[in-house]
């Protein structure tokens, strides 16, 4: 038992070690550093003017909004589908609840141009 | 030569010149070399061509973006230019890309034999930031790293007040013609303001190249931006064949079947549209009448050459993507068939 939590404490004690002297030493033995122009985005030959830091339109943002509403629906209706013959109405109510909460997304969706190809 | 064997086909990064530029878009129809379409993935540098003085420090700056072993070969540039490390090459394609093959294994065996930065290995600007992030404003608004200032909002197409982005790009940006150079101002990925200029091309009169050849040029490098690398290399192989006589006029009636096929005139139906040339699809299909016409000796159908100036209020409102698509499919090289292009 002593000499079993022995050998994994050496091991640890190695991968401690080893994990340190590479993080020390990778600046050395790594590959070559990028220079300062090398870090520069390519456009064609001359520099940005302004920095890269900015907000831009996430196109497919409404498209994931309308994933998320069919994607939690369906993982409501496999559960639902196994016990729908034992619980009957009451399911189907239950269900019918759930469908038209989550259908108040997928109109929301079509206000947000979703089904708009541009 | 066909060279087998890893580092082949060399992938090149070609910077040329207007006057060059279709004779680079031939070398696509060569199975030795690769054009790729940043500096980062070339190992060797083709610089070709007059390079106008204002674009000579973008050489510089793109010849230290090529990662190392890398080596240069000089095309047909200016003999006035500044001399730098690399070989110079006078000849026809064959000899390029022998001197092409020739640099790249060069660098290959002896990495030390790779050549030094141009230009100095400091940041353009010194990091002088403040705040959480470094970036000298508040939040995530203003200041200057890097000495370049935040992108800041303005009005748009979308009514979403997004930051506006301002470049510059080219003039050796791959999807781009020869030598443009174009500044924008983006808003997320949509032009909102173009301005594209070119430097005075330095052609002088002299042989004049066949229009069907520079047709070609053309039709290969707009095949290759489109994506459609085997039909761009078969045009470029036309284009080739074209400058040593051959008769290719049943080739190209082939190629134009490929290009139907491709699906690509479909694809662009309603991209691009202009008020007198209608969409890239048209001008396509209208292209390929012309090469097509060009090439069997014919004159030419007529065709709408549009101004530099023209290009802003067309491309502005596109995103980048469909800007480059619209670019590609006008004629904007047509001025060079006029004025020839010296040999």
């Amino acid at each position: 038992m002593l000499s079993a939590f022995g050998t994994g404490l050496g091991v640890a004690a190695l991968a401690t070690v080893a994990t340190m002297v590479l993080l020390g030493r990778s600046h050395r033995w790594g590959a070559r550093r990028s220079t300062a122009p090398q870090r520069v985005p390519f456009l064609g030959g001359f520099e940005p003017e302004t920095h890269a830091w900015s907000r831009y339109h996430l196109r497919y943002y409404p498209m994931t909004l309308l994933f998320i509403a069919f994607e939690m629906e369906m993982m409501f209706m496999y559960p639902w589908a196994v016990v729908y013959v034992q619980e009957g109405v009451k399911a189907l109510a239950e269900m019918g609840m759930f469908l038209s909460i989550l259908s108040v997304g997928v109109v929301y969706g079509y206000r947000e141009g979703v089904f708009r190809w541009q | 030569m066909a060279v087998k064997g890893p580092g082949f086909p060399v992938p090149v990064f070609p910077a040329s010149a207007v006057d060059t530029w279709g004779d680079v878009q031939e070398l696509r129809a060569r199975p030795e070399v690769r054009l790729v379409p940043t500096p980062r993935h070339a190992s060797v540098l083709l610089v070709a061509g007059s390079i106008p003085p204002e674009h000579r420090e973008a050489v510089d700056r793109v010849h230290d973006q090529l990662p190392h072993p890398r080596a240069t070969v000089w095309w047909r540039t200016d003999p006035d230019a500044p001399t730098r490390a690399g070989r110079t090459v006078e000849g026809g394609p064959d000899e390029v890309v022998e001197a092409i093959i020739a640099a790249h294994l060069a660098v290959a065996v002896d990495p030390e034999a790779s050549e030094p930065d141009r230009r100095p290995d400091e940041e353009a600007h010194e990091w002088r930031g403040v705040g959480p992030n470094g970036q000298g404003g508040e939040g995530m608004m203003g200041g200057t790293p890097y000495g370049r200032p935040m992108a800041m909002t303005g009005d748009d197409r979308d009514g979403l007040a997004l930051d506006q982005l301002h470049l510059r790009l080219g003039p050796f940006l791959d999807a781009l013609p020869a030598g443009m150079v174009l500044d924008v101002t983006l808003q997320g990925d949509v032009l909102q303001q173009v301005a594209a200029t070119r430097p005075g091309a330095p052609v002088a009169a002299g042989t004049t190249v066949a229009p069907g050849r520079q047709g070609l040029h053309g039709l290969a490098h707009g095949l290759h931006v489109q994506g459609l690398e085997g039909l761009a290399a078969r045009a470029a192989g036309l284009a080739l064949d074209c400058g040593r006589g051959r008769e290719v006029g049943p080739d190209l009636v082939r190629l134009r079947r490929g290009i139907r096929r491709s699906g690509l005139l479909w694809m662009l139906k309603g991209t691009g549209v202009s008020g007198q040339v209608g969409d890239a699809a048209d001008r396509w299909a209208h292209r390929l009448d012309r090469v097509e016409a060009a090439v069997g000796g014919g004159a030419p159908p007529e065709s709408t050459v549009l101004d530099l100036d023209d290009l802003g209020p067309l491309l502005e409102g596109r995103t980048l993507g469909d800007a480059i698509t619209t670019l590609v499919s006008l004629d904007l090289d047509l001025d060079l068939v006029a004025q020839g292009v010296p040999r």
